[in-house]
């Protein structure tokens, strides 16, 4: 997968670095253990025979001293990325702030003093920001793969994600990825990185009041209806992390095989595969 | 409420059916169907063949290590094919057109029962099965130090796959994964009883894990033969040393964080809730300092196993002995300091993350010198593949790319992405299926004879072999593939085009597995049929190396005629060596050995009815199948008269019977060991 921004991109050749560093350890095994079963098979086999041979100091010394080697190397490695790449540490100057409120099965987004969208994300291009993640109900994972990895989103607690967007706009999608019942394969989100001129049009686009949303977020399993909001009074975050039920009823992950929510599950799983058979979505890379 | 608890109609399995006909629950109550059927099946053959009262008195009362290894590996294959039939099941929902045929649900219930299946029905019963059958035989012992506990392990192990089963027929299992997270799990989120299923079926099995752990470690401290040090041990019995204090310790946080959820869900604690103080981060922390170490539950028998195998079939002493049971105890030390590499992503602070990363890159130092310890051992000497050594080197290969994606996902920032993806799940089946089902396998074909008498049929073997081995790769490199395309692992139905080509490869290669499964069904059926060309009734049938070769096949009950003289790490080997074809026998005395008794099998039969009314809130019947359990224990404990005595003259007619069958078995060549011409004890001390 094409990563999109640099902390993807810093992820994913970590990945390539370390398989990398992996292969002078394990290469002698991949390649070594063919080629001693073709060596030293009793019918046919050229090696040499050695009942008693079981002890080799210069072989331990290779093998232990090759292993802590390689340990130290990656260990290494991995303490600077670790520290380099913190999730709780923003990503430039003054990131732009989101909060981010993970229920069954949707998302909400709230751009403090601006905006709230549900299943929506849309940043301005080429700019760090920094998401507050909590969540109601069961607790998810925030995950927009080609951004960022992921944090999980947890009732009761919140948790920090920094990222940077594209440098250009691009268009992306965001989800869950900690299973959490019946609409688990809905729980995702669009992303849109957008010009700076976009972003403030987007700010500007038409809202509806957020008491509405309000409502419909704690009754409703999986949202079709409208995305933008006005924004909640400030603070709102916060206390629905101190209190997570404000914004759940409590409603069933695992529903009786009749209840109507689960007929609407259904329902909102077939319409969502039908809009995505005729178009494409997400990237193929 | 009534006596029944929470029970009602529709738990029965086909009534969902019948109310709301579909594919999703015509599946759910085909398998319910066949667990009835099958359990129907099995009662009218044990009938018809006369063979309910053998089985009583010969199994289900016995107390002998051996057979109460065998019975808990036959569990472990029994629930081996209902988890491989699952995987099957759930690679072709993801491969039918979106939705698919099974609800987002249904799909949940067979990856949690999947998973949980897997690592306690399956992997734990077998290993503990093979610790069972071997162990004691390798140290000299003639039985395990608590004869009687043993076996109310095997049945409270057996109670809790019961349950698991019962869930099919009766009401639904659990949807949060093997893991089952709060507050998914809680009572709120998950009202049915489902979560009661996982949690009482693992309460009976921990249990019986932690007494199996207590067993394991009083019998290699207590029973060793005299002269026995530690450092002579097998590495099989150090292996079995160090997962038996794993079991010890590891078990417990799981009984309690799964008690503690019980009482969160049925009586109103709030442990893991959020809004009432609780916090749910305890129980991923609780669960993790079980599931960690448990995954080197799982490993260090096999790399016992593994340790045994390739020097025999190597014809060669094994390579760094001392090196290997140090990398053994640095495994199981270290298990116990790498948990939270489980959750790297639940935002604590990036100090606490590269610690953990970091310690979880040193398993992998001893790890790795096991690996080159056994290239070692291979290293000149004269190999012969049999289907043990074959699992044996084909785990050797498979295992390292399972430790390579287990190193890149312990670097934090790599695990922000593949974390919950099915690269996760790639690699952690990367690592059981070469690293515990190969052993295990390796170790079936390789001390079969000890409990039966007979080999198993080679050709077979290898087919099956071969089908796991290519199986494995088809089924899990593709996931791999796309875990870094970023796809979630527990999704029901992908809609991205790209992954459709590597769904269809993971497809064909869990076909290929379930082929070779099937192929050692056919195993066993074969050789049962051709036992007799496949007796090796001399013992020693592959020119073995440890002191469970010294004695014929299948192995007595008591044993050891007498306790073997320990003159070094090889007595067998020693023995063989000086042109000898049985040991010497060191002193005759009476011994005792305790008498069947069907009592662990009550114990676990009324601990799982307490369990299956812990689950359906018949509180009644909890509370008098708890009180009866204790009362079982007590009269037990009352009985003086649970011993019978084998004599001195009783052992030495053995010995001597044993004698004379090895001097009548005439010596063949090594070339000759997969043929009708092995009839036990192959010697080349002419090489
Ligand atoms: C024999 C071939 C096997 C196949 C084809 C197979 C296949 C699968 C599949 C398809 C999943 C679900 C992945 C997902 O989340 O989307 C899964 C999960 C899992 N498997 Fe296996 N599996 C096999 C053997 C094993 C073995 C031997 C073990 C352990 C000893 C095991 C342990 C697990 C566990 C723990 C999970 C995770 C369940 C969860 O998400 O909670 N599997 N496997
Ligand atoms: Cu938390
Ligand atoms: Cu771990």
């Amino acid at each position: 997968m094409t990563p999109l921004g640099p902390v993807a991109a810093g992820e994913r050749a970590h990945l390539i670095s370390f398989f990398l560093w992996m292969l002078p350890i394990s290469l002698p095994i991949l390649i070594g253990t063919p080629w001693i079963a073709m060596r030293y098979r009793r019918q046919g086999g050229k090696g040499k025979y050695d009942p008693t041979w079981s002890h080799s100091v210069a072989a331990e010394v290779v093998i232990w001293g090759g292993a802590t080697l390689t340990f130290l190397i990656v260990g290494w490695l991995t303490w600077g990325h670790v520290m380099g790449e913190d999730p709780y540490k923003a990503t430039g100057k003054e990131p732009m702030h989101v909060k981010v409120i993970g229920s069954e099965w949707k998302w909400m987004f709230i751009y403090p003093g601006k905006v709230a969208a549900v299943n929506r994300l849309v940043l301005p291009e080429n700019t760090p920001v920094e998401f507050d993640i909590t969540a109601t109900g069961a607790m998810q994972s925030f995950w927009i793969p080609r951004l960022a990895g992921q944090i999980y989103a947890m009732p009761g607690m919140g948790t920090k994600m920094n990222l940077t967007t594209s440098e250009d706009p691009s268009q992306t999608y965001g989800f869950n990825s900690q299973f959490n019942g019946a609409a688990f394969p809905l729980n995702k989100f669009e992303v849109d990185v957008v010009s700076q001129e976009q972003f403030d049009a987007f700010l500007q686009e038409p809202k509806h009041p957020f008491a509405q949303l309000e409502k419909a977020f704690k009754k409703t399993a999986t949202w079709s209806g409208p995305e933008l909001f006005e924004p909640p009074e400030k603070g709102y975050w916060g206390k629905v992390m101190m209190n997570p039920d404000m914004l759940s009823d409590g409603g069933a992950a695992i529903l009786p095989d009749h209840a109507p929510e689960q007929k609407k599950i259904d329902d909102a799983i077939r319409e969502e595969l039908h809009v995505s058979q005729n178009q494409h979505q997400g990237d193929a890379q | 409420m009534s006596i029944l608890g929470s029970l009602d109609w529709n738990d029965i399995f086909i009534v969902p059916f019948f109310t709301d006909p579909s594919l999703s629950t015509g599946i759910a109550a085909g398998a319910g169907g066949i667990v009835v059927l099958g359990a129907l099946a099995v009662m009218v053959l044990l009938t018809v063949k006369g063979w309910w009262k053998p089985l009583w008195s010969n199994w289900i009362t016995t107390l002998d290590h051996k057979k109460i290894g065998v019975i808990y590996i036959v569990l472990a294959l029994i629930m081996l094919i209902r988890g491989v039939l699952e995987a099957v099941v759930m690679r072709a929902q993801q491969v039918s057109p979106a939705p698919g045929f099974l609800s987002v649900e249904h799909h949940a219930e067979l990856f949690s029962t999947h998973g949980t299946i897997m690592i306690f029905f399956v992997a734990m019963p077998f290993l503990t099965g093979v610790i069972n059958v071997v162990m004691p035989l390798q140290i000299g012992a003639r039985d395990m130090e608590f004869p009687f506990m043993n076996a109310v392990s095997l049945w409270l192990s057996i109670g809790g796959a019961a349950l698991v089963m019962a869930s099919l027929v009766v009401g639904h299992f659990e949807t949060g994964g093997w893991t089952a997270y709060p507050p998914y799990t809680g009572i709120k989120l998950s009202p049915n009883e489902g979560v009661d299923y996982w949690i009482w079926s693992l309460g009976l099995t921990s249990v019986g894990s932690t007494l199996s752990g207590i067993n394991f470690l009083v019998t290699i401290y207590k029973q060793r033969a005299p002269g026995m040090k530690l450092f002579d041990m097998s590495i099989f019995a150090w292996a079995t040393l160090c997962t038996a204090i794993l079991m010890i310790f590891a078990m417990m946080p799981l009984t309690v964080a799964s008690l503690m959820l019980a009482l969160d869900r049925q009586a109103g604690f709030h442990f893991f809730t959020a809004t009432q103080g609780g916090n749910m981060m305890n129980f991923a922390n609780m669960f993790w300092l079980f599931g960690h170490p448990e995954v080197y539950i799982l490993i260090l028998p096999a790399f016992g196993v593994f340790s045994e195998v390739i020097p025999t079939f190597s014809g060669k002493k094994i390579y760094g002995y001392t090196s290997l049971v140090w990398a053994t105890i640095a495994i199981a030390v270290l298990s116990f300091t790498v948990w939270v590499h489980h959750f790297f992503t639940m935002g604590q602070t990036a100090h606490l993350n590269a610690i953990f990363g970091i310690a979880t890159m040193t398993i992998g130092v001893p790890t790795g010198v096991k690996v080159f310890n056994w290239m070692l051992t291979m290293w000149r000497g004269k190999l012969r593949f049999s289907t043990a050594m074959l699992f044996s080197t084909g785990f050797i290969f498979t295992f390292v790319i399972g430790g390579i994606t287990g190193v890149m996902l312990a670097n934090p920032t790599i695990d922000f992405a593949t974390h919950n993806s099915l690269f996760l799940v790639a690699h952690f089946h990367n690592m059981l299926i070469p690293g515990l089902l190969f052993g295990m396998f390796a170790a079936v074909n390789y001390w079969f004879p000890l409990c039966f008498g007979f080999r198993l049929d080679e050709k077979w073997g290898r087919r099956s072999f071969w089908l796991w081995m290519i199986g494995f790769y088809g089924a899990f490199m593709p996931l791999y593939a796309i875990g870094l395309m970023g796809a979630p692992r527990r999704m029901a139905f992908f809609t991205e085009p790209a992954y459709f080509p590597w769904l269809v490869i993971a497809m064909l290669g869990a076909l290929c597995v379930l082929a070779g499964l099937t192929a050692q069904i056919i195993q066993v059926w074969v050789s049962v049929k051709n036992r007799e060309s496949l007796m090796v009734p001399a013992g020693d049938p592959w020119d073995g190396r440890g002191i469970e070769w010294s004695l014929g096949c299948p192995v007595p009950e008591y044993d050891f005629s007498t306790i073997p003289a320990m003159t070094s790490r090889e007595p067998w080997v020693d023995a063989k060596e000086a042109g000898k074809r049985v040991m010497d026998p060191t002193e005759f005395v009476d011994i005792h050995l305790p008498k069947p008794t069907g009592m662990p099998f009550l114990v676990g039969l009324v601990a799982t009815l307490f369990a299956f009314a812990m689950i359906f809130q018949m509180w009644l019947i909890a509370a008098v199948g708890f009180v009866a359990m204790w009362v079982l224990v007590l009269i037990r404990s009352y009985d003086t008269d649970w011993e019978e005595t084998v004599t001195a003259e009783e052992l030495r007619e053995g010995y001597e019977a044993h004698k004379r069958v090895v001097e009548s078995t005439p010596q063949i060549r090594l070339d000759d060991e997969f043929t009708t011409k092995n009839r036990g004890l192959i010697m080349e001390t002419q090489v």
